[in-house]
């Protein structure tokens, strides 16, 4: 049974420009989930975005999990249907059993995110 | 050999056995009688397997320990008191470029073609234990397996390669033992079935000898099986011929239920599944559809009524509704109908299911709507608090006492989760712009560090939400929405934004944030204990840290007394509701939860958008006028208004109080013996000692009434608030 943990991380939303121009090369993990918006895992410096506007605040919206690449597609098989991402790495969003998702699919596991309050009935549907 | 269960008895079966091959090498029938056609076709092999009801027993493979119960043969089969029919069963999605149904040599002959050509095609048969059980919209191919439902997802087509069925007769006796297809008889013979002296009609079957009948076939003689046929030959005679198997191959109908279901789908039909159909003379006599078991007469009699069309002949007999969905009645339907003088209509309608999957193999990959919890969502659980899906989330109705809830509010301090709220972050040079244009209030003159309540009006000028606009700086602000609003304000902003193209940055901070409303006389002493000491002044708001926790605490009030709303990161909430709560111990603090708040606010006077309000609620009708500033240059709603105030008003939400206990919401309010409107919000003031409604009242000659009755008793009409009229509670 995958265990949901709260993630700490930083919302940036900006303009597509300052996102796609930004240096997340020293980040972890950056999900984009808008062409505007990014999630980031762990820390971002403001003035890192080109954009004086920019909302850069930090966020605790999702827990996650991060689950073996095997166990996740098997998790997945039966809880998505819709074609999940070839490549390595890959970002994907959507809903799995009825849930918004983000996934995160490295080489041999998976971040799998959530809204913290979908997490009770996530992990019962994984279960 | 091994052995199965059938009806309590123990069957032998041979390896490669189908379960009614076996049945039959035993000489039992599953159903008692009826044509046999071995390609799952038919509904008279149906039986209960391993707990699961309507199971063609043909398509079963036979395995050791499989338990096997016939279907009672004059009443539906029982729902089935085994764990079997209610267990999880899970759906497997699966992608692939193309679906073959069928693996016939059709079907095989196109999959390795298509497979040459690069193509991931996945083939699906019945018989090695895949039975489609229906197409949809995707498209989407949903399969029964014995481990489970696959969901098979292709991206170019389907192609349906399931054959030909085999017609069965529709004469007197055609629902006896020892009737079986041509193709059947093959088979049953092959698998050392002793079929005793056979008479074919029609194409006889391969590899078995049998008495070709000459003639037409006008009725099947027999006690429970086959004895005889009668037949009349070519000089008009009718003549009868012993048998103990009349085996029937009088023509072939496209296997195409599964294409026609994929109607507007990528569905290419192929083989003999695309095939001219035969259509059999016109029946006379017999069972036609052996489901619903509806007879030929039966048919005359509904067609005399007027129901000559295909569909509504289905519909007054139910021939065609059963368990095989008209696959061996609807030739018969057909020519039925042109032999009336109706031209060969179109086959029925398909619809999913062809099969009868259990209640679990339906549900398989289907989830309910999630209701989302808060952080304290277990907090409130351990504090015993009865939960309902309010606005959308999981929210405390109570935590056992709502009048201690009430007098905590009123007299001393009491927390609310109040996460639910919607919460946006609005920044960026055209920040304002855009809410200038949403609101009806002037934007521009909440001052940074300030926020003003605010309506959310649609085009029509009618109300859609309301929540605070709080300013962070110059072309930065906070939205706030209702819980239940939240989603569709969302929405309604982030279109506005576009469509005006307005550089503006926009983040929904509702699941990210927690907040935990303060409240009560107390609420003040209790932020100086959690090292608030500067609290922010009514309608203003400010960052600090509250119980070591970093907050925005914004000071607004929805119950009527002091109030402060703390949010803070929804990874704090737990420790900072725990927090709040020890530094409150002396002084009465409890939680209240949506039911003690439903009157807290009803006392005030304030609305419940989607509660109080309707979808033409008007800012005039629900005396909301001093939120629209109309000299503003322009907001969404106000030419609306400005025309809608022109009209003479005819219906108010107004207050009233009475006597005696709350009424229902809902409630109707009567002039005298005229309907003159209903109760939208109802509850009993402890404060008061009587209750107190808001609800929609009809002007009467222009003019409210004042004297009204609701529930049996006298009410009068009063004005909001009906506590603290001054505001003194709140604000000092």
């Amino acid at each position: 049974m995958p265990d949901f943990k709260r993630i700490s991380a930083t919302r940036v939303v900006a303009t597509p420009k300052a996102i796609e121009s930004a240096d997340w090369q020293k980040n972890e993990i950056v999900l984009p989930l808008a062409k505007d918006e990014v999630l980031v895992l762990g820390k971002v410096d403001l003035n890192d975005i080109n954009d004086p506007h920019a909302l850069v605040v930090p966020d605790s919206e999702f827990v996650g999990t991060w689950v073996a690449s095997n166990e996740a597609m098997k998790l997945l098989e039966r809880t998505c249907s819709w074609k999940l991402p070839i490549n390595r790495p890959a970002f994907a969003q959507g809903a799995i059993a009825e849930i918004p998702v983000k996934l995160w699919f490295e080489k041999d596991r998976v971040l799998i995110l959530t809204p913290g309050p979908y997490a009770i009935d996530l992990e019962e549907r994984l279960s | 050999m091994s052995h199965f269960i059938y009806n309590g008895k123990s069957i032998e079966f041979k390896k490669g056995d189908s379960v009614l091959i076996a049945l039959q090498r035993d000489g039992i029938h599953p159903n008692g009688g009826g044509c046999i056609c071995l390609s799952g076709d038919c509904p008279h092999c149906i039986a209960t397997v391993d707990g699961i009801p309507y199971v063609r027993t043909c398509q079963i493979i036979a395995r050791k320990g499989i338990v096997i119960n016939s279907h009672p043969t004059d009443q539906p089969p029982p729902v089935p008191n085994d764990e079997n029919q209610y267990k999880n069963i899970f759906a497997r999605n699966i992608h692939c470029d193309t679906v073959v149904i069928g693996a016939g040599k059709t079907g095989k002959s196109v999959a390795q073609k298509l497979e040459k050509k690069g193509q991931e095609v996945i083939m699906l048969e019945a018989t090695e234990g895949k039975e489609v059980v229906g197409i949809y919209p995707g498209p989407l191919v949903v399969v029964r397996t014995s481990k489970g439902m696959l969901h098979v997802h292709p991206s170019d087509e389907i192609i349906v390669a399931t054959g030909a069925a085999e017609l069965h007769p529709v004469v007197p006796g055609n629902d006896l033992k020892g009737i079986v297809t041509s193709r059947a008889a093959t088979q049953l013979n092959e698998a050392g079935v002793d079929l005793g002296r056979v008479i074919s009609v029609g194409a006889p079957p391969k590899g078995i000898l049998s008495k070709e009948l000459e003639g037409e076939l006008i009725e099947i003689e027999g006690k429970d099986k086959v004895e005889a046929i009668i037949a009349i030959d070519s000089n008009g005679e009718k003549k009868r011929f012993e048998c103990d198997t009349v085996s029937i191959g009088i023509g072939l109908y496209p296997r195409d239920v599964l294409a026609r279901m994929g109607n507007d789908l990528p569905v290419r039909i192929v083989g003999d599944a695309g095939i001219k159909p035969d259509i059999p003379p016109c029946p006379k006599s017999g069972i036609v559809c052996h489901c619903a078991n509806v007879t030929v007469k039966d048919m005359d009699s509904v067609r005399n009524l007027g129901f000559e069309e295909l569909e509504l002949l289905k519909r007054g007999t139910l021939a065609g509704t059963g368990t095989c969905q008209g696959s061996i009645c609807l030739p018969y339907i057909r020519s039925f109908l042109a032999d009336k003088g109706k031209k060969l209509q179109a086959p029925f309608t398909a619809r999913p299911v062809t099969r009868q999957p259990s209640v679990g193999e339906m549900a398989a990959g289907s989830y309910y709507w999630s209701t989302p919890r808060t952080a304290l969502d277990g907090v409130h659980r351990q504090l015993g608090a009865q939960m309902e899906r309010l606005g959308g989330w999981w929210r405390p109705w109570n935590y056992g006492d709502t009048i201690e809830e009430y007098r905590a509010v009123r007299e001393t301090v009491s927390l609310c989760d109040v996460s639910t709220l919607g919460k946006m972050l609005i920044s960026g040079p055209d920040a304002l712009k855009l809410l200038e244009h949403l609101y009806p209030t002037k934007v521009s003159t909440i001052k940074i560090g300030r926020s003003r309540y605010a309506l959310l009006l649609d085009e029509r000028g009618y109300v859609l939400d309301d929540g605070m606009i709080c300013r962070d700086g110059e072309s930065r602000f906070t939205l706030s929405f209702t819980s239940g609003g939240a989603t569709f304000s969302e929405l309604w902003v982030r279109d506005w934004a576009e469509s005006m193209n307005l550089d503006v940055r926009i983040l929904n901070q509702t699941m990210s944030l927690g907040a935990i409303n303060v409240t009560g006389p107390l609420s003040m002493e209790l932020l100086n204990r959690a090292g608030l000491h500067n609290p922010p002044k009514f309608l203003h708001h400010t960052n600090a840290v509250v119980a070591d926790i970093e907050c925005r605490v914004y000071r607004l009030s929805f119950t009527g007394e002091k109030s402060f709303e703390l949010h803070h990161s929804a990874a704090d909430s737990v420790k900072l509701w725990n927090r709040l709560f020890e530094y409150g111990k002396d002084l009465g603090i409890k939680p209240h939860g949506l039911e003690a708040l439903m009157i807290l606010r009803l006392e005030k006077g304030h609305i419940v958008v989607g509660q109080d309000t309707d979808f033409d609620s008007t800012p005039r009708r629900i005396n909301h006028e001093w939120a629209v500033k109309l000299d503003k240059a322009d907001f969404i709603g106000k030419q609306a208004v400005l025309r809608t105030n022109k009209v003479k008003i005819n219906r108010q939400l107004v207050g009233f109080e009475m006597d005696g206990p709350a009424p229902n919401e809902g409630t109707v309010i009567w002039d005298g013996n005229n309907y003159a409107g209903y109760v939208t919000s109802s509850g009993f003031s402890l404060h008061l000692n009587k209750s107190v409604m808001l609800g929609w009242l009809n002007l009467i000659n222009g003019e409210l009434p004042s004297k009204l009755t609701i529930d049996g008793r006298p009410a009068n009409r009063v004005k909001t608030p009906f506590y603290d009229p001054e505001g003194t509670r709140a604000r000092f």
